[in-house]
């Protein structure tokens, strides 16, 4: 590393250093610096992939609900962003704690729907990995050796898929 | 008032399933849901000079923020084909701009952030990939020292 990977370790320090500084960030400023309404935006170009995915297959979806659940959800961003302002151009302590507490619990939410069907170790609604890529194949694979409900499923990725 | 406190943590059996993280987190999930902030990631931490990043979006901001601090200067055996990078005191955010068009990519899973996002904390994945312009020396570096399939990572929290 010292000779022919990482001479003087550059890479190493600055590796280190935004990861210990966003830690300071995150741990230590009076306001948990979370972008919600950036949330909102990501969220509708993941929807817009959809529809992109949609449209190049025959498959009929009724997204209407999806729809009007991230437009409210970024009406909501913008409240909780609103208030962040509010606490901060008045100084309220109390305030600031109210929004550092809804910052810190906001991606809880994500995770109260009991997981996904036949993957229920993979919670959050919005993130999953592919059904059978990489880990995911593995963790099924890993709980198809130690959980007996598990093995009454074909082994997963042996057909192709894994068990779903 | 909220209290912060950080945890430093190395995973052991990254690769046969992400087990060390998953049983930490099923063991501490309490304490985790009741207080974590964020948990940070670094896997493959610099196997190459092009630093690659993947978070979930509320920490999109704070994350570019803190890369326009830290100074990342591409010189080395690595990264003898980029000859530009040797004169100028380049910021991490300015060399994963020009690698990544300042993306940030989509956590599924695939490293030990896995179990910690699927339990609703926010997360940040870091890593530094090579290419063919600079070469694979060693897939891992100090930042996972102890096995072939350790991940290390931070864990903030405020109660």
């Amino acid at each position: 590393m010292s000779t022919f990977g990482d001479p003087g370790f550059r890479f190493h320090t600055g590796m280190g250093q935004f990861l210990s500084l966003l830690a300071y960030h995150l741990a230590s400023d009076d306001l948990i610096h979370f972008d919600l309404p950036n949330y909102a935006k990501q969220m509708n170009s993941y929807y817009a992939t959809l529809l992109a995915t949609l449209d190049s297959t025959s498959t009929q979806l009724n997204t209407t609900e999806l729809r009007a659940a991230l437009a409210e959800f970024e009406t909501r961003t913008g409240e909780v962003k609103a208030l962040e302002k509010q606490a901060l151009a008045l100084g309220d302590r109390p305030l600031l704690e109210v929004v550092n507490r809804k910052y810190r619990d906001f991606q809880r939410g994500f995770v109260s729907q009991g997981g996904l069907p036949t993957r229920e170790f993979y919670q959050h609604v919005v993130f999953a990995p592919g059904i059978d890529t990489g880990a995911s194949l593995m963790r099924a694979r890993v709980r198809f050796g130690l959980d007996p409900r598990a093995r009454s499923r074909p082994f997963p990725g042996a057909l192709g898929r894994p068990a779903a | 008032m909220l209290t912060d406190d950080s945890v430093l943590a190395s995973w052991d059996a990254e690769e046969y399933g992400l087990l060390g993280s998953t049983e930490f987190v099923e063991e501490y999930i309490p304490w985790l849901t009741e207080s974590a902030v964020a948990y940070l990631n670094i896997d493959v931490g610099t196997s190459g000079p092009r630093p690659g990043f993947a978070a979930t979006p509320d920490l999109h901001t704070i994350a570019a923020d803190v890369m326009k601090k830290v100074i990342f200067p591409r010189v080395g055996a690595l990264t003898d084909k980029y000859p530009q990078a040797r004169t100028t005191n380049q910021t991490l955010y300015d060399v994963w701009a020009e690698e990544t068009k300042a993306e940030f990519g989509v956590l599924g899973s695939g490293s030990d952030y896995t179990a910690f996002l699927h339990r609703g904390i926010s997360s940040v994945s870091a890593g530094g990939q090579h290419d063919a312009k600079a070469r694979l020396i060693t897939r891992r570096s100090i930042w996972e020292p102890t096995k072939a399939s350790t991940t290390q990572c931070t864990i903030t929290t405020r109660k």
